[in-house]
């Protein structure tokens, strides 16, 4: 009795934010309409929320010679329940395969964007609008970027009136890759494409889009992580990118990124560390935290690498060993603002034989500026099948959506679903 | 006590560019030979690049990966690929070239195959089964860090292994549909058992050869050598280990494998394997009919790497069981069955290097600052080689190479053949 009123006057001395704070709830599992036409196959799911509900958006079908896959996409409440009896064919075609898609929503309605292999040759990369209440406005697709070669690996964010869409190509008789960016209105016109330029090298890839309140932020892979703004007209503001991570050779960081903006705040940029490797040379494995202030630069607070051995104040994850089982955070992250903190979401596998990587879970940790704040994460999804591929959008009011694959023994693949609470 | 000349004759002797330089029973490291080139101020009086200048006007393309796509994988033209990591590499008679994966970043492995068009396609993988069925369902698990890929003449499809699924699994086409079988082992449950395939068991099956005839030898683990014939497992031989490189009967020799694919290599017959023995920085040619083994080269410096016998540096060309040398270890072995040459190399040497007539030599990449720039240049003269292994051979005498940024690249001399 007296350690229960002693608890007690602990609580009612805590501010009432720390209370709410204690915690990352996980909801139950949800599988997302599995009854597409992709035969039990499907991946790189996606998803952002918008007018009361949430969009999820994914690849159905078999992406190799043969396959036919589609992008799909399906409604979900605040809870997590389907609204859609049937996943909505986002752009049906006879020709090709199409993979890759990225969701955003503005101006009143959703905007998915993907790269299409339709004419059998290279990627185009096209777009179409969703209602909320899962109309498609673009039965004809938007040819976002659709001229010679490839134009690939899309991303879309908004300002909460209009778009921007980015992507890299090769053009002309290059075979450099470079990212480009453009504005595309609510209204489906589409703006002028500028390209991002990095200072030291032509090249650039894997564009990953955020909105900070003020203006957008691209960040993508040259060499190192850099980063440049964009006005909400697509204007570049930077004359060059600015470098936010720099990079290691061999078996060092691999960048895949993901990037979530907060308003007047910054950018939380999310990426992987090393793969294992026999020699060690990469370091650990690690998933990595980096705030962007307003002009870009990464917080100044943020401990500087040497191949720590221990966990970093701004690694979500850590994995030092290569034992058998040991974990090994690597590879797709997603991240989100819940209009208080960021949420990050990432991919844990295991070691397995020979320093390979296997048996991966979705894990999940509230963000306070660069800092995490659930220890090693929240497990998400961590069964002994391979959960991974995590996305994961905001209500905006402490309510979050997180999507991943489920790839069942025999082979299957379900996108599944969990609602996170965070405050 | 061989010399350079003896060298030659021994070569020539097995009409082969490449012939086994040694062989006798239970032979020790080979002792040095005197050098015959003329005396520049080197150490061991040979220049530390001797350029084959017989080998012709060699280039390198960008075959397929683009080290600027970054790590999402893309398909459709294959020099525009991105996220196909460093593969492992298969060719088939037809001209398609098949690769195996584990990409990039996002652990997705995949077997793609480049077809004569230059375009990639994914055949198989990102999926979670290990039972046979659908290639989209099928978990593939093979890269270069340690997997076997070959094709078969013998039934038109490609075989595939990896220490984590102990298994030599086949990746072939029916009715328009791709699909996986296990060819022997069982892909659940490791074992050294021999016997029929189906109830025959692997334990880490590391590298693939496959003959003409259709049998495969499989290295299992860093030490077993096993066979596939007439649907039936055998094991050839527990390899011994041990520091002292040593020659001689197969259950005698000694090895210091290291588990990367590629570790065995076909040779000029069915009856020969070429192992690559990272360890004792050495290349090794198996006789099966004899089923013994010779050093075919072995890196002057591999007992103090930094000086060696000649103080010769690591990857330094010259006489192949002298004076040769190779950093940090023999890295790969690649018959090449149209130039009789067995390409040879260790991590960062920056160019290409085969043995002909008994001595290890510079085919290209010996420019100042030719492989060391900006790899994004093409065709040739500027990719970059941190450490590219010639990976397999077509048959227009073309080497197919992978690298650690970003893809597999192509090397040919152009008066031979045009890409």
């Amino acid at each position: 009795m007296t350690r229960t009123i002693a608890t007690l006057i602990v609580l009612a001395m805590l501010p009432l934010g720390a209370l709410a704070d204690n915690s990352l709830k996980v909801g139950d599992e949800i599988t997302v309409l599995a009854d597409g036409p992709g035969k039990d196959i499907r991946g790189t799911p996606h998803v952002a929320f918008g007018k009361g509900v949430y969009l999820a958006v994914w690849r159905e079908g078999w992406n190799g010679e043969g396959g036919t896959a589609r992008i799909c996409a399906a409604r979900l409440d605040r809870q997590g329940k389907a609204l859609d009896r049937k996943p909505i064919a986002v752009s049906p075609s006879k020709d090709g395969f199409q993979e890759l898609p990225r969701v955003a929503f503005g101006g009143g309605v959703f905007l998915v964007v993907w790269q299409d292999f339709r004419n059998g040759k290279d990627y185009d990369m096209l777009g179409a609008r969703i209602s909320p209440e899962g109309k498609i406005h673009d039965t004809e697709p938007i040819a976002v970027a659709a001229g010679p070669r490839t134009q690939s690996v899309p991303d879309v964010a908004s300002d909460g009136k209009d778009f921007l869409v980015a992507w890299q190509a090769v053009q002309g008789e290059e075979n450099v890759y470079r990212v480009s960016a453009a504005r595309l209105g609510a209204d489906g016109r589409m703006g002028t494409a500028v390209e991002i330029k990095s200072p030291w090298s032509k090249a650039g890839a894997c564009p990953r889009l955020a909105w900070d309140g003020v203006n957008y932020r691209v960040a993508f892979v040259s060499q190192s992580l850099l980063s440049a703004g964009l006005a909400a007209d697509g204007r570049p503001l930077d004359k060059d990118p600015v470098v936010t991570l720099r990079g290691n050779l061999g078996a060092g960081i691999r960048f895949a990124h993901s990037v979530a903006g907060s308003p007047g705040r910054g950018t939380l940029a999310v990426c992987t560390r090393s793969q294992p490797d026999y020699w060690g040379w990469g370091g650990p494995g690690a998933m990595i935290c980096l705030l962007l202030g307003m002009d870009g630069k990464p917080d100044a607070r943020i401990p500087k690498e040497d191949y720590p051995q221990s966990k970093l104040a701004n690694w979500l994850d850590f994995g030092k060993d290569q034992r058998e089982g040991s974990p090994w955070p690597y590879g797709q992250s997603a991240a989100a603002w819940d209009g208080k903190r960021f949420v990050a979401v990432w991919q844990r596998y295991h070691i397995s034989k020979t320093v390979g990587l296997s048996n991966s879970d979705v894990l999940a940790s509230r963000v306070d500026g660069w800092k995490p704040l659930d220890g090693a994460g929240v497990r998400v999804a961590a069964t002994d099948l391979e959960e991974k591929g995590p996305a994961i959008a905001s209500d905006g009011d402490g309510k979050l959506l997180c999507l991943y694959e489920k790839h069942d023994k025999d082979g299957s693949v379900s996108i599944a679903a969990r609602i996170l609470e965070s405050r | 006590m061989r010399t350079v000349l003896g060298m030659a004759v021994v070569s020539l002797a097995a009409g082969l560019a490449v012939g086994p330089a040694s062989g006798g029973e239970g032979k020790s490291k080979p002792a040095a030979g005197p050098a015959t080139a003329a005396a520049p101020a080197v150490p061991g009086g040979i220049p530390l690049i001797v350029v084959d200048e017989a080998a012709g006007d060699w280039v390198v393309d960008r075959f397929a990966g683009n080290s600027t796509a970054g790590y999402a994988f893309s398909q459709g033209p294959a020099s525009e690929a991105g996220g196909i990591g460093r593969p492992a590499v298969a060719v088939a008679p037809d001209g398609n070239v098949y690769l195996a994966t584990g990409g990039m970043s996002w652990v997705k492995e995949m077997i793609l195959r480049v077809s004569p068009d230059g375009t990639l396609r994914l055949l198989a993988g990102g999926g979670s089964s290990l039972a046979d069925g659908p290639a989209a369902r099928a978990k593939i698990a093979v890269d270069w860090r340690g997997g076997g890929l070959a094709w078969s003449k013998k039934d038109n499809s490609l075989y595939f292994a990896h220490p984590m699924v102990p298994a030599v699994r086949r990746l072939y086409q029916k009715d328009g549909q791709w699909l996986v079988e296990s060819a022997a082992g069982n892909p659940q449950k490791p074992g050294k058992d021999d016997g029929p395939a189906k109830t025959a068991l692997f334990g880490e099956p590391r590298s693939l050869v496959i003959t003409s005839a259709g049998t495969i030898y499989v290295l299992d683990g860093n030490n077993l050598l096993r066979k596939i014939e007439n649907g039936r497992v055998s094991t050839l031989a527990a390899f011994k280990g041990g520091r002292e490189i040593a020659d001689g009967p197969l259950d005698k020799a000694t090895f210091a494998i290291t588990n990367m694919s590629g570790q065995i290599a076909p040779g000029e017959s069915d009856d020969v394997l070429y192992v690559a023995d990272h360890w004792h920085f050495a290349a090794r040619r198996i006789d099966l009919k004899t089923m013994t083994v010779s050093t075919v080269t072995v890196s002057e410096n591999m007992d103090s790497p930094k000086t060696g016998k000649f103080g010769r540096p690591a990857h330094a060309d010259g006489p192949a069981l002298t004076h040769a040398t190779f950093n940090s270890g023999l890295a790969y072995v690649c018959y090449d069955p149209v130039h009789k040459t067995l390409w040879v190399g260790g991590p960062d040497e920056h160019r290409m290097r085969w043995i002909r007539d008994g001595w290890v030599k510079t085919v290209t990449g010996h420019e100042p600052g030719q492989w060391r720039a900006d790899g994004m240049a093409t065709p040739a003269g500027k990719p970059r080689f941190t450490w590219g292994n010639a990976a397999a051979v077509d048959p227009r005498g073309r080497v197919y190479i992978t690298t650690p940024d970003g893809g597999v690249w192509r090397a040919y001399n152009q008066k031979e053949v045009k890409p």
